[in-house]
């Protein structure tokens, strides 16, 4: 039977952590080959390849430092190179800083836009050079609620994600006449390993404000994504939907 | 009336355009200010002797806002004169525009560093003395493009994107302290960035201004002079737009 992405490729970042792992699964089941870009715990990235290569799709992994330029055009040079094209990039790996902004310092200031926004720019480039001579793609930027509800704590980390969220639209005018669609998946509170770095406390205030008072599944952010991927989707640019439960109207 | 009377204002980037009608319209309010400018000290001179000329206090002062060091000599030149804003106008900004896939690492980078790092910088150095005071006024000076995205403006959209979420956070974050942050957000406006543009480009954006007519530096500087006023002082976190309908909210 056929698959809506058989004979594409999809570049997914951010591949250790929860979201980029449900999107890759997601995609892989329709059909998709994957490229894991990941840049910790590549133990667990190859279990994830492992249970790609059941869906019947081809795998390959790539060590990315994402806040490099150099690194990010080798990842998706390689990954062009390896799989003859990437057609869908999710960039689903994001740095997280939670500290009061009068602590935090220049370093983690550029470490944290470095990788959020900077990183996305470099990725991005390096893949519309390859959709736009294609004339097909897909691209959908991971962000979140923190860059449109605003966080104590979270200055300098929602301050990328807006970014990303900017870059996102600018992305989606230039490069549609191209057949490349550009959105961003916002995602509320959602059950990953990062949220247990944030105060319970915090969380409950969270889930008071939102309209469905649980945290979200990554696999519910990665359905938006796959959604997004697929070529019936074909309508829907520089958008930022949000998965987030009501957290954020 | 002088709303402003007793207020120290720091305005980046007010040598010229909207920084400088925003430097006018504070010291014409009251306030004494501080005119930031990077390179182009006579051009700062003649904004300081037009505020004397109306009766109101400034002086210049040059730093650029993208090196933090840079940052923290200014806030130590501005301290020796004992002066102390309690209104910061986040407004230098550049721009480096080409199309997205020919801005170069160092076209992304100098964007992000002067018009967010610089935000960033002054915020945090500004940030102790108004929390002391238990009162301050952070203004952003935000774009349009940073909502809407446009095309030739990657580096430029995503740092005004950037800057809008940071303002949200911060709004959030030091609320508690009665500081008050909220973002001005520009459309088309008469200054010499936008003369720049190509007549055709320009005639284009006309056609998408409701009111049919660019702004005027003036106008925006109305925007910041409201935020700036403690009659404004229930107004946290909000983006203004001043942009004759170009984009609607």
């Amino acid at each position: 039977m056929n698959k809506p992405l058989d004979a594409k490729t999809a570049l997914i970042t951010g591949a250790s952590y929860e979201v980029g792992a449900a999107c890759a699964l997601k995609l892989a089941q329709d059909g998709a080959n994957i490229a894991l870009a990941y840049d910790a715990d590549k133990d667990q990235v190859e279990q994830l390849a492992a249970e790609i290569i059941r869906e019947g799709v081809d795998v390959k992994l790539f060590e990315l430092s994402i806040g490099e330029s150099a690194s990010c055009k080798g990842v998706v040079d390689a990954a062009i190179e390896l799989f003859g094209g990437v057609d869908i990039f999710i960039n689903a790996q994001t740095a997280f800083l939670s500290k009061p902004l009068l602590e935090t310092t220049e370093q983690e200031i550029d470490y944290i836009l470095q990788n959020n926004l900077t990183g996305t720019f470099y990725l991005c480039r390096a893949l519309a050079r390859y959709m736009m001579k294609k004339r097909w793609g897909r691209i959908i930027n991971i962000i979140g609620f923190a860059a449109f509800l605003g966080a104590a704590g979270e200055t300098v980390f929602s301050a990328s994600l807006g970014g990303v969220a900017a870059l996102t639209k600018t992305l989606a005018r230039e490069l549609g006449s191209r057949n490349i669609t550009v959105n961003a998946v916002s995602l509320g509170l959602t059950d990953t390993k990062l949220i247990k770095r944030v105060d319970n406390l915090l969380i409950d205030d969270y889930l008071n404000c939102a309209i469905v008072k649980r945290l979200g599944a990554p696999s519910e952010a990665a359905d938006i994504a796959r959604c997004l991927a697929l070529p019936t989707s074909e309508y829907i640019t520089g958008q930022v939907v949000h998965v987030n439960g009501g957290l954020y109207i | 009336m002088t709303p402003l009377a007793g207020r120290c204002a720091l305005v980046t980037g007010a040598s010229r355009g909207i920084g400088a009608e925003i430097a006018v319209s504070l010291a014409q309010n009251g306030a004494a200010v501080a005119v930031n400018y990077s390179g182009s000290r006579v051009k700062a001179e003649e904004v300081v002797s037009r505020i004397a000329h109306i009766g109101g206090s400034a002086f210049a002062v040059q730093a650029s806002v993208g090196d933090a060091k840079g940052v923290q000599t200014l806030f130590a030149e501005l301290s020796s004169r004992s002066f102390e804003p309690d209104i910061l106008v986040n407004n230098a900004g550049i721009t480096k525009d080409n199309l997205f896939m020919r801005l170069s690492d160092e076209d992304f980078e100098s964007v992000i560093a002067v018009n967010l790092k610089g935000a960033i910088f002054c915020t945090k150095q500004a940030l102790p003395n108004m929390i002391k005071r238990g009162y301050g006024k952070i203004i952003n000076i935000s774009s349009v493009v940073g909502y809407s995205g446009n095309a030739g403006q990657a580096n430029y959209s995503a740092s005004k994107g950037a800057l809008s979420a940071f303002s949200r956070s911060c709004a959030v974050e030091f609320g508690a302290f009665g500081i008050r942050v909220n973002t001005v957000a520009p459309g088309f406006i008469e200054t010499d960035m936008t003369a720049a543009l190509p007549e055709d480009v320009k005639l284009g954006m006309l056609k998408s201004i409701p009111l049919g007519r660019a702004g005027s530096a003036e106008e925006v500087a109305n925007a910041v002079l409201w935020l700036a006023s403690p009659i404004s002082d229930y107004i946290t976190g909000q983006s203004i737009h001043v942009n004759g309908g170009m984009y609607l909210q």
